[in-house]
């Protein structure tokens, strides 16, 4: 074992020296030009993405070679067990990645820790350590899919996706980081074997089913809407593709004009003010705004939902908020030293944050429940909101005349303006409004000020499209009092059909449930709707009956199209019943995981040989 | 007790609708070198990866050194040899790292064996592989197999593509170190004067199936060649019994046949021809017109003719 793993690192030795000298190049530029470890999570997407690519491409060309028939003999027979082997080239590839991969991006961690006054976090060191998982992970997808007798075992790919693309803490995805990666080991072990064409049997058969079933599950929901949609798009049918959209839908209501929005939504109106109204409406001013983010960053999350720093052109310095010890920390622009720390008092103070803040702009920071205002010229932090808590703070707040409007997942709440030099008094509330639908289909908010009061138009729908549920415009009036009275309401009509919005659904309900499950599980810093511990809106969503008939209806074709199949194979009665099981309850995605799970070995049939001219010794 | 290393029973292994062995029912005695020969297709390889658990029989069963092959220990691969035809060695190492490599894993090792095979080579230990001729890739190949000390060596098409210098070594390597041991070597080629040379025994497939096996020189005592010439028209040779296969020469007709004796002849001239004589044939030219038969017709003579 210890001479096969030498070998290997033997093999790649030079391929890893020249990758990680150039790895370790380019952090050193790139660092130097910018803090990469601040950056949002979408350029530290596209980073990771080149490194998964590279150990993705390591794995294919390592058993590429070895998978040639003559050269796989060669590597597995011998006098050592397929497990020995499989783990000296295990260990011999996670060398190479550790050390081309890993250690150039721990230097430049370090190196930005020991050597400068930016902010360095644990999460940053446990980002490398993500990074190298999440390169072992790519190198075991590979070796699967290269290894395996059918080259759609590549959907095994799409796990790492569904298990791993969170913006929980760091700590916590240690867990199904670890997971991922023993089930991807495990099943690659599965396929390392001499005859790679046997299908898996028990529980190794359970263990390599479990991936492919929810990548193909991903892949037909994927593929199908593509089709659906560009097929849409070529009839010159579809909602979002067309000049103008469906007269009524959540489209139209989403690309109204904030006067279109009120004259539409007024016009079923009882209220007797309403035809004046409307005639007002193209007269005034109107406010619009939206929901701007439904989701806060997690402690310790390795990469960045925000940006989490910004300019303090007084001090001529930059501060970084730090995970660690949840205070800003400056660093000057000309001297690149440290210059102290903000806390929830301002600079100098070093009570701590309770939360990780995002910065809607240059004069808040805010967090869950709580909306501080920064003051550049004095340096001091002031709380201007509290909420308790489960009630969460929406993002932006949104300056409309001389409200302060703020979104909760519950509320809307119009503020007054905050006043310089108010000293530390908290925001005066001026009104609320409940939020008539769930917080996490609100779309749009639009504010018309009349004399006699605030019109206020809310369009839920947002999630519509993917089965959410219906969409709905409210338009409430605000008294000068503050009172709130529901004036208009109406049903937005829906853009797609209803096979479409809920085709992640139908298409297996089971799987469905577990897709939506990391949401569920992990605390990824979501606002969640008004009643809701954790995040199953998806899970607990109403289906038409339409859906539940077309989720019936793949379940059965899908089990009839795995009995005949298997009926002209030479297959046990035991796994004949199983798959056709299987795809019963799970639906398509088992039946195509049974087609590259289960090999087809037809009744033998005698073939014809020339005239014989001998007979055997 | 029998002692065979290999026995199949009905091995069956079939790729779609073909079918690569065929009902394979084959036993091979321990000791000695036996050749496997066969047309392209006939399933040496498939034969061979079978038995050594890299393919699975679609049914029937395959056993080797007594252990169903698809159930090989790390133990009992070591006490196989195999030689492919590509002659596959880790290409990034150097001679001397692959012998320490193989030394330290397999038990019987024998540093003066491989020392004496690859002598006739002239590898330097330090050449790296890749830097290697197809012929000293070869004989290294071959030292590392034969250095294991193995009961049983499979050798599929060792010298395909080598020349002659390199062929005339390796199979005087083979032949040195099998005759100074006690290993059963299965040897497979499409070289007769290899298997003229180095066989105890033939073993020849076709599509799949065993077509025959015996000693090559008793095989070839049972090919006969029969030239005859026919003076007139010439009759319906299918009714000749064992004929492998036909061929016209300079107005002779030339038959090669299967265990047939004199009466051959009376045939012949029963037929209308005017002199029949017959004659031994090579090993080469035994098994041509043995396996010809099979993927050639003799119907269409007067078209050849």
């Amino acid at each position: 074992m210890r001479d096969l793993y030498f070998s290997e690192l033997r093999r790649f030795r030079n391929s890893a020296l020249i990758f990680a000298a150039v790895h370790l190049a380019l952090q050193l530029f790139v660092h130097r030009m910018s803090d990469l470890l601040q950056k949002g999570w979408e350029i530290h997407m596209v980073a990771l993405a080149l490194y998964l690519i590279a150990a993705l491409a390591f794995a294919l060309v390592q058993f590429g070679g070895y998978r040639q028939p003559g050269r796989w003999l060669w590597l597995l027979h011998r006098p050592l067990s397929r497990g020995a082997i499989f783990a000296a080239i295990a260990a011999a590839s996670i060398t190479l990645i550790v050390f081309a991969i890993g250690l150039p991006a721990l230097l430049a961690v370090m190196g930005n820790d020991l050597l400068t006054a930016r902010t360095v976090d644990a999460r940053h060191y446990l980002l490398v350590l993500e990074l190298v998982l999440l390169a072992m992970i790519a190198w075991l997808a590979g070796s699967y899919v290269i290894l395996n007798r059918s080259r759609s075992a590549a959907v095994v790919l799409l796990l790492p996706y569904l298990m791993l693309a969170h913006l929980a803490s760091g700590y916590t995805m240690l867990a199904p980081t670890l997971l991922c990666l023993a089930l991807l080991a495990f099943i690659t072990y599965g396929v390392f074997k001499p005859d790679r064409s046997v299908p898996p049997a028990g529980f190794t058969l359970a263990a390599t089913a479990a991936p492919l079933l929810l990548g193909f599950y991903i892949a037909i929901c994927w593929t199908g809407s593509l089709l659906y949609q560009n097929g849409q798009i070529l009839l010159g049918v579809h909602p979002l593709n067309s000049p103008v959209a469906p007269a009524g839908g959540f489209v139209e209501s989403t690309r109204s004009e904030e006067r279109d929005i009120f004259v539409r939504g007024l016009a079923g109106a009882t209220d007797p003010r309403a035809a004046q109204w409307r005639r007002q409406i193209p007269l005034i001013e109107i406010g619009n705004f939206q929901a701007s983010g439904k989701q806060y960053p997690v402690r310790h999350q390795v990469s960045n939902l925000d940006g989490l720093s910004f300019q303090d052109d007084k001090r001529h310095t930059q501060w970084t908020f730090s995970h660690d010890d949840m205070l800003f920390h400056g660093r000057d622009n000309h001297t690149t030293a440290a210059r102290g720390v903000i806390g929830l008092k301002g600079i100098g103070d070093s009570t701590p944050f309770p939360s990780v803040p995002v910065l809607p702009g240059p004069h808040f920071i805010m967090m869950p429940q709580e909306l501080h205002a920064w003051d550049a010229e004095t340096g001091l932090v002031r709380p201007l909101i509290r909420l308790s808590a489960p009630e969460s703070l929406a993002r932006e707040p949104k300056a409309i005349g001389d409200l302060l409007y703020v979104v909760t997942n519950l509320r809307l709440i119009a503020f007054a303006q905050p006043v310089e030099g108010s000293g530390a008094s908290m925001l005066a509330e001026r009104f609320s409004v409940q939020l008539p639908e769930a917080f996490s289909q609100l779309d749009r908010i639009d504010t018309a000020t009349l004399l006699d009061g605030t019109l206020l138009s809310l369009s839920f729908g947002f999630e519509m499209v993917r089965g959410g549920g219906e969409a709905s415009q409210s338009i409430l009036l605000v008294d000068p009092a503050g009172a709130v009275r529901l004036v208009a309401q109406r049903r937005l009509t829906h853009d797609f059909p209803a096979l479409f919005e809920h085709h992640e659904w139908w298409v297996s309900p089971v799987l469905h449930a577990v897709r939506k499950l990391p949401a569920a599980l992990l605390d990824k810093g979501v606002i969640l709707d008004k009643g809701l511990r954790r995040q199953t809106n998806a899970l607990l969503a109403e289906r038409p009956a339409i859906a539940w008939i077309a989720a019936l209806a793949a379940s059965l074709l899908s089990a009839c199209c795995a009995s005949m199949w298997l009926g002209a194979s030479r297959v046990s009665h035991g796994r004949r019943m199983a798959w056709t099981g299987a795809c019963m309850l799970l639906g398509p995605a088992a039946l195509a995981t049974m087609l590259v799970l289960q090999n087809r070995m037809p009744a033998a049939r005698p073939v014809a040989l020339p005239r014989s001219v001998a007979v055997p010794a | 007790m029998t002692d065979y290393l290999i026995q199949t029973d009905a091995l069956t292994v079939q790729y779609g609708r073909k079918r690569a062995l065929d009902k394979l029912t084959l036993n091979v005695a321990r000791g000695g070198i036996h050749a496997i020969v066969g047309a392209n297709g006939a399933g040496k390889s498939t034969l061979f990866r079978v038995l050594l658990g890299f393919e699975t029989a679609s049914a029937g069963s395959a056993r080797i050194l007594g252990c169903d092959s698809g159930a090989l220990t790390p133990a009992l691969r070591g006490r196989i040899g195999f030689v492919n035809e590509e002659h596959t060695l880790p290409g990034w190492m150097r001679v001397d790292q692959l012998t320490a490599m193989q030394r330290r894993q397999y038990p019987q090792w024998s540093q003066g064996r491989f020392e004496a095979v690859a002598r006739n080579f002239h590898v330097l230990p330090e050449q790296k592989i890749t830097e290697l001729s197809r012929g000293e890739r070869a004989g290294v190949n071959l030292a590392l197999a034969l250095a294991q000390c193995p009961e049983l060596l499979v050798l599929d098409e060792p010298t395909l593509g080598l020349d002659v210098v390199a062929k005339r070594a390796f199979l005087e390597a083979l032949m040195i170190s099998c005759h100074d041991t006690a290993s059963t070597v299965v040897y497979c080629s499409h070289q007769m004067e290899e298997i003229e040379r180095v066989a105890d025994n033939l073993i020849i497939l076709e599509r799949g199936r065993l077509r025959h096996m015996s000693a090559p020189s008793d095989f070839c005592e049972r090919v006969q060649l029969w030239v005859a010439e026919f003076p007139f028209r010439e009759p319906d040779l299918s009714v000749l019994p064992g004929v492998l296969d036909i061929a016209r020469i300079d107005g002779f007709t030339h038959f090669v046949v299967f265990d047939q004796g004199d009466d051959f002849g009376v045939h012949l001239r029963l037929l209308g021809a005017r002199s029949a004589h017959a004659m031994p044939v090579s090993l080469d030219r035994a098994v041509n017109g043995f396996l010809s038969s099979g993927h050639i017709s003799t119907t269409p003579l007067s078209a050849a003719a």
